[in-house]
This record gives structure tokens, C-alpha cells and sequence, in this order.
């Protein structure tokens, strides 16, 4: 079977982060708030930009909770 | 805390000392929609201590959804104003020939599957074909006509400012969709969160919040969506602040340091954006204006004028579908920048009663407004005369920036000052119109909170009083009309009608709106571009100018403002030696004409 075999070591990969605008043309398909965006802030995972919004939306409650809390009949 | 009995007859005194006295629409809206919000509210009072608190509170909602304008609205106490219903996917609809098309175009991250994503069309809503649901939500909303009413009964599927929007009567949403190989349900519990915050588009005050034109439901809806579906926007607002905002108080730490390109990204990232877009009719310029809710106009066209100068100058596709308005002198002064003519703004009238009068006589703000109101006793005039919001020098005082054509993107979201931006686009003979929708959505005036009338007379003389809980109204107080060929005519009610109609496609809502830009593309290849540019080789000799043309055949040159002469030209560029300068600075200003139409203009301080 091809592959590699173990070396047997840790190999440590040196962490790039590169700082480039994507070009305009190349920016992903536009939604109302398309942007072309530095690497660095775009999420690369789809949990580490389900995390973002749960942090921006902060804590949320059921509605049927939220009306109960309100007194609304 | 729900109200009590006088706290609920306290904001239907309210209700009614605004209706009858200050708002503007309401000869309008009776003749419209044969409305009696009056007698609805006497009724309500009366009844007030035998309502639940819903029932309170659905029959208020529902005397101001009758009234069909997002200006004037009811909003409903804590904790509803400061809290957002939402279920976590979005559906926009498109065209297939005649058939409407609901499709799921979003889906916040963590909630799509394997088969609820984007792309499925969604065929029932809770069991209710889908159409008929959006239309029973639609008729809970305010909107001027029926495609107004429609785009926000879509929107308010999935979205629901508790502010202004009664709570969804359901706990969840049973979506039947068609997925790749059958139909499929999946369930949505409604979620709410709390949607205070800096972005509240209430929370203004000082002189700008004289002069809003804005749907705040409209703006809060597009807020939240930006939070479930675009992390990546609310990342580069947070960037940009720290670029551009040395003394932001509760900066995050640790936030990073990474290096805002802003010749692609703008300084007000949550206003604008913007790119190059390559068409089959050629590379043109793209501006997305989501909003005009920046409370800094100078800023906010300052922003405009330097991300025009960055985008091919053949042409520019200028986007204001979604926008549901802000600062209108925001809007108005936009214009300038993209004609060689001179901009007439808007005229704004007060409805003639009393309190206006009182409000006229004792704020010098609206001192233009006085002579007319006081004299309607002896002509029986039931509207004010009409007067622009500023000064007309300074919707005039930047000139042309933008020469290439432009083609204006609108639908029936666009509102308030962006009917405004529409409709002076329009009568000054910017460019085309092309809309996704019939016309705009109608909404002609400014708009002032209750809050903002509460201050604005002595308690003695005010009927104004505060509200319990955070309740509030906002209230349409000054109506506007059109200029131009379309001189008079209300923006309320008739709103913008665009020169050609786009069909949303299936590849607009899922790829970027590549159908709609293409088509832009085409008007924009239609038309000429136009050039008038200057240079001062010599800053010592500011006398001697080199000026380069295209598709102009003559060019008269201003000093100051004062005629200094004109010249038959060809393509091309040329040195003119203004000699002698007149002492001082002066301001030039060329104009280009073609056929003796003016077709561009530019300015320089020498």
C-alpha cells in the first residue's frame, strides 16, 4: 500500500499565517455583506464560525420561555 | 412587567395626541386605505382594563399596521423592544417564467444537514402552502403597496423585531422542503435574543434624529441577519474600528492586529461595499449602499467619494436593494457626486394644526415652516409649505466626482430616505433604474420618536408625556414631494417606479445576483462615458491647467464661481492658460457639454 512510512517523530509544522487581500474578482459570491477579507479573520472551519455567531447573537432562549418570563397571555 | 390599566390608557393618550395632531399622512392613509385609527384608539381606551396583555398589545400593533407606513409605528415596552425572534435559515424568493420559487439562501452556521441547506425549495410553511403563508404574514405588515407588503412578509418569516412585531403565534415551524430526492420536513424552534446594542437604530438623538427617514424594523432585521449568517462582517467592522478608532472604549483585547486593505474593504464597512465586477458587457464598478444610517453625513459621502475613486471609471452598478433608509441628508447630498447638474433636494411639509405650530414657534430649527402653518387659519391650507432640510448650497457643495454611468439596483425593501435617494436619482436623470420589484417601497417622510417630541416643547404647553416600560411611538411628521418633471409628487404611498424590471432568477439569490448584474452590465454599455479631468502641472503656476476630455465638444471653465470663459474642444488633452488668476484661492469648476448638454463637470481648489 503507498504511503508514508512513521517516522517515528513529532514533526513540528511551522505555523504561517499570511496576511493577503483576496482579490476582488476572486472573492467568494457575494450575500449582502460579501467582502473581500484578509485571511487571517476569515473562519476556516465551519464550528469555528458556528462559535462566532453564537457569540455575537449571545444567549438565546426559547420563545415559548421568553413569553412565559413576560406575562404574555 | 405587563402594564396596568392607566399605563395602558396612558400610551393610547399618547397614540392620539400623535395621530391627531402631528402626523403628517393621516388625510393620506383615510383616503388610502379607509382607515380610522382615531375612533380605534378611543375604542381601545375605553375597553383597555378588560384586554389580556397580548390583546393589548395586538390591537395597538394593529391600528398602526393599518395605517400601511413603516414610519409610524407603536413600540411595545420592555422586554419586547429590546429582544429579536428568529429561526436560523433565510428564504428569498425567485422567478421560474410566472411561478414564485421559495428557496432556502442561508443557513447559520451549525444548523444546515445534509439535506436543509441552501438551495431547497420550500414548499409548505407549518403545513399552509408556502405562498399563502407569506401572504397572511404580509398582511401583518405595514408596507405601502403589495409588493412592499410581500417583501416584508418574507422577510418576517424568519425574522421578527418583538419591537414592532407581535411574537410568532406558533413555539416552532414544521419547514416541508424539497430536498435532492424527496420532499422532507424539519422542525425550528423559534429563539430569541437580545438585541440591544449599539446598533439600535432608536437610539438617536441631537439634531440627526430630526432628520431620519428610516424603516427601524427594516434595519434591525438586517442587523440580526448579519449576526447569523456573515461573522466574517461583524469581524471586519471590529478590524476596521480598530484601525480607524484609537479611542474605542471597550475595544475587545486580544482582538488582533491583522491590516484592513481599505482599497477593498471600506471605513464603514456596515454602510458600504464595494468591488470591481466583470460583466459580458465589460468590467464595471460595483457599490453596495446597505444602508443610510450613519449619523455623520460628511463622513458617510466623504467614504462614498473615495471608494468611487477606486472602481473602474466606465461605469458603476450602485446597489440600494434591502436598504431600508437612515440619515436623509445623508442620502440627498450622495447624489451630487455622481451628476454634473445641480441637485434640488426634496421638499418637506408639516400637516397645519396647532401643535406644529407651537413646535414651528419654538424651535428655530423649523422657523422656515412658521409663516405658513400660522397663516392656514385664513387660507384653510391643510399642509405647511414645502422646504428642503438644509441649506440647498450644501446638497451642492462637493460637485461631480463619479463621471462614467451609472445604473441604479432597487426593490421593494428600499425605503425612506433610500425612496428619497431613488427618487432623486431619478428626477435629476442620473442613470436607469432597474428593479427587482415594481417600485420601491414608498415611504415619503421624516420621522421623529416619541421621545424626541417628549423634549422638544416646555411640559406646560406639551401633550408629550414619557411612556411606561420603554414604550415609544415614531411618527411620520414632515411628508416630501418630488422635483424635476416629477415635480410635487408624493414619494408616500407611489414610491419609485424603476425604468426596467428584473426578474429575480434562481442564480441571482444563490450566486451573487449574476443574472441582475449582467443586466446592469448591458444598460451600462448602452451609454457613453463622459470625461472631464484637470491638473495643475505646476502648483507654483496654478494659472496653467491641463485638461483632458473625452466625448466633449465644449468646455466652459468657472473661477469662483464667475464665467471665465469657453472653448470648442476635441478629444483629447490641452494646457489653458487661465491668466490672470483673480488674488486669493479660487475654486475652479469645468463643465463639459455635448450638444450643448451638460454631461460632466469638475472641481479643483487652486
Amino acid at each position: 500500500m503507498a504511503g508514508k512510512k512513521p517516522t517515528g517523530k513529532t514533526e513540528q509544522k511551522e505555523k504561517k499565517i499570511v496576511i493577503k487581500v483576496l482579490a476582488p474578482e476572486k472573492a467568494p459570491a457575494p450575500t449582502d455583506f460579501s467582502l473581500a477579507l484578509p485571511n487571517e479573520v476569515m473562519f476556516k472551519s465551519l464550528s469555528k464560525r458556528a462559535a462566532a455567531v453564537k457569540k455575537n447573537i449571545g444567549a438565546s432562549q426559547s420563545l415559548s420561555d421568553f413569553l412565559n418570563k413576560a406575562g404574555w397571555e | 412587567m405587563p402594564l396596568g390599566t392607566e399605563e395602558r390608557r396612558l400610551v393610547v393618550d399618547q397614540a392620539l395626541a400623535l395621530i391627531e395632531q402631528i402626523y403628517v399622512h393621516l388625510p393620506l392613509k383615510r383616503a388610502m386605505h379607509a382607515v380610522d385609527p382615531i375612533q380605534r384608539l378611543k375604542l381601545l381606551r375605553y375597553h383597555a382594563a378588560n384586554l389580556s396583555e397580548s390583546g393589548f398589545h395586538a390591537e395597538m400593533v394593529s391600528i398602526f399596521n393599518g395605517l400601511r407606513d413603516l414610519h409610524t409605528n407603536y413600540i411595545l415596552p420592555a422586554p419586547f423592544r429590546n429582544s429579536t425572534a428568529y429561526l436560523p435559515f433565510r428564504i428569498e424568493e425567485y422567478f421560474e417564467g410566472d411561478q414564485r420559487r421559495c428557496v432556502v439562501t442561508e443557513v447559520s452556521p451549525g444548523w444546515a444537514d445534509r439535506y436543509f441547506k441552501p438551495g431547497v425549495i420550500v414548499t409548505h410553511w407549518n403545513g399552509t402552502p408556502i405562498q399563502r403563508a407569506v401572504e397572511i404574514n404580509a398582511d401583518r405588515e405595514a408596507g405601502s403597496n403589495l409588493e412592499a407588503r410581500h417583501a416584508r412578509g418574507l422577510g418576517a418569516m424568519t425574522i421578527r423585531w418583538l419591537a414592532m412585531s407581535l411574537p410568532p403565534d406558533e413555539a416552532w415551524v414544521t419547514v416541508t422542503y424539497q430536498g435532492d430526492d424527496k420532499a422532507r420536513d424539519r422542525r425550528f424552534e423559534w429563539q430569541v435574543f437580545d438585541s440591544s446594542g449599539d446598533d439600535d437604530p432608536l437610539a438617536v438623538s441631537g439634531e440627526v434624529a430630526l432628520m431620519l427617514g428610516l424603516d427601524a424594523k427594516a434595519e434591525m432585521e438586517r442587523q440580526t441577519r448579519k449576526l447569523l449568517f456573515a461573522p466574517e462582517a461583524v469581524e471586519i467592522a471590529k478590524q476596521v474600528k480598530l484601525q480607524t478608532d484609537s479611542n474605542w472604549v471597550g475595544a475587545p483585547t486580544g482582538a488582533g492586529s491583522a491590516s484592513v486593505d481599505f482599497n477593498a474593504i471600506s471605513k464603514l464597512p456596515d454602510v458600504f461595499t464595494f468591488r470591481p465586477i466583470e460583466t459580458p458587457s465589460g468590467r464595471f464598478g460595483y457599490v453596495h449602499i446597505h444602508t443610510f444610517v450613519h449619523w455623520d453625513d460628511a463622513e458617510f459621502v466623504e467614504e462614498f467619494v473615495r471608494i468611487l475613486g477606486l472602481l473602474p471609471q466606465n461605469g458603476l452598478v450602485l446597489d440600494v436593494r434591502g436598504n431600508g433608509g437612515g440619515n436623509i441628508i445623508a442620502g440627498e447630498r450622495l447624489l451630487q457626486v455622481l451628476t454634473p447638474q445641480k441637485i434640488d433636494p426634496e421638499r418637506f411639509y408639516f400637516i397645519n394644526s396647532p401643535l406644529t405650530l407651537k413646535i414651528c414657534e419654538t424651535l428655530n430649527a423649523f422657523e422656515s415652516w412658521r409663516e405658513s402653518i400660522a397663516q392656514a387659519v385664513e387660507t384653510g391650507a391643510p399642509f405647511s409649505h414645502g422646504f428642503a432640510l438644509r441649506p440647498l448650497e450644501s446638497y451642492n457643495d462637493l460637485g461631480q466626482k463619479y463621471q462614467g454611468p451609472v445604473v441604479l439596483l432597487t426593490d421593494a425593501r428600499c425605503y425612506s430616505t433610500t425612496d428619497i435617494f431613488c427618487a432623486g436619482f431619478q428626477d435629476h436623470e442620473i442613470g436607469p433604474i432597474l428593479g427587482t420589484s415594481g417600485a420601491t417601497g414608498a415611504g415619503g417622510a421624516n420621522v421623529w420618536d416619541h421621545s424626541t417630541l417628549v423634549g422638544m416643547l416646555p411640559g406646560a404647553i406639551s401633550p408629550f408625556k414619557a411612556l411606561p416600560n420603554d414604550a415609544s411611538f415614531r411618527v411620520a411628521v414632515r411628508r416630501c414631494t418630488r422635483v424635476g418633471k416629477r415635480l410635487g409628487v408624493l414619494v408616500e404611498e407611489l414610491g419609485v417606479v424603476p425604468d426596467h424590471i428584473h426578474r429575480t432568477t434562481r442564480q441571482d439569490v444563490l450566486t451573487g445576483n449574476v443574472d441582475l448584474l449582467n443586466r446592469a452590465g448591458e444598460l451600462l454599455a448602452e451609454r457613453p462615458v463622459y470625461a472631464v479631468s484637470v491638473q495643475v502641472p505646476q502648483p507654483t503656476a496654478p494659472h496653467q491647467i491641463e485638461v483632458t476630455t473625452k466625448n466633449v465638444d465644449r468646455l466652459d471653465i468657472y473661477l469662483s464661481s464667475r464665467p471665465h470663459g469657453s472653448l470648442d474642444i476635441a478629444d483629447g488633452t490641452r494646457t489653458i492658460d487661465l491668466s490672470p488668476l483673480p488674488s486669493g484661492s479660487n475654486v475652479l469648476e469645468l463643465q463639459g457639454f455635448r450638444e450643448a448638454k451638460l454631461v460632466a463637470s469638475t472641481r479643483l481648489q487652486l
